[in-house]
């Protein structure tokens, strides 16, 4: 097995809790989803698949990591989706998630605006979380989800549009 | 921009998302950083082997419907004839049936006298019951 000799796992403990409470945005709050596609991104960089040049800070390029493996997992789902096998085990996990969400939902009083944040668009979702919640600048988000700046800020704006309107519509 | 940056109205649109995202994270805590590891390796190894599995499993329903659609016929299947043997069942002598040679090798005769049906008297009526 080949090591990453640019990460310390230490430093991927220390960054766990928040690691794997990005990969629930990225499986839409999917606990099994979340920690299958965390596991997947810790093997890949300790066994030096996924390299970690020193440009970006290391928990904005661990992000990146478990993004691309959550869309890669997302994809290759919906390829076998197609087969009707899939479609029970999709249901299944749909229910998971909507179980896991609706505990922790109806006991917070932020399940208005988590069901408005969860009707965004994907990228509009992480980006919002990345800049609100885990305090990312834009340029950081954009690295993380691989688009351009640019294409982050419209997303960001369109996001925050789109959030707002869905919570002063439930409100009203 | 970070949130720091952000303008009050936004900065109320940031907190409401915080903290929702906070209470699903408590809701969700993640396991342990050890107990990841633990279980990834079993994880890989399944996945790993899955596409195996799903092979094999296909290629032993692909036989089993060849199999019931291709297999042996209930027929029997003909074979050739040897030639010899052909000659001597198309051989006019190979069909006769020593009538005559059998009858030659015959037991003798037991030597039991039969009644001679003259002698016997019955009428009609006996004869038909």
């Amino acid at each position: 097995m080949r090591h990453n000799p640019l990460v310390d796992p230490r430093e991927l403990a220390q960054l766990h809790d928040e690691s794997f409470s990005w990969a629930l945005t990225c499986t839409r709050g999917r606990r099994a989803e979340a920690e299958e596609v965390l596991q997947m991104s810790y093997l890949a960089i300790v066994e030096g698949r996924a390299r970690f040049g020193g440009q970006a800070s290391l928990r904005t390029w661990l992000f990146a990591v478990i993004r691309n493996h959550a869309y890669s997992r997302w994809r290759r789902a919906r390829r076998t989706l197609q087969g009707l096998a899939r479609l029970a085990t999709f249901t299944t996990e749909a229910h998971e998630g909507e179980t896991a969400a609706a505990r922790y939902q109806a006991a917070q009083d932020g399940t208005r605006v988590l069901q408005a944040w969860q009707a965004l668009a994907p990228r509009q979702r992480e980006v919002l979380d990345l800049v609100f919640y885990r305090e990312l600048s834009i340029a950081e988000a954009a690295a993380v989800l691989g688009v351009s700046l640019g294409t982050a800020r419209v997303h960001y704006e369109r996001g925050k549009a789109t959030l707002r309107r869905h919570l002063e519509g439930s409100a009203g | 921009m970070t949130q720091h940056d952000l303008p009050a109205h936004e900065e109320r649109l940031a907190s409401a998302l915080r903290s929702a995202l906070a209470a699903r994270d408590a809701a969700l805590p993640a396991r342990s950083f050890e107990r990841s590891w633990a279980s990834s390796a079993a994880s890989r190894t399944s996945s790993r082997w899955r596409p195996a599995f799903a092979a094999v499993s296909l290629a032993a329903v692909i036989s089993a419907l060849s199999w019931t659609v291709l297999g042996p016929r209930s027929e029997p299947t003909s074979t050739a004839l040897d030639p010899t043997l052909a000659r001597e069942l198309s051989s006019e002598g190979f069909w006769r049936v020593p009538t005559d040679e059998l009858l030659a090798h015959a037991d003798p005769a037991a030597g039991i006298v039969l009644p001679s049906p003259r002698d016997l008297e019955f009428s009609l009526e006996e004869s038909l019951l």
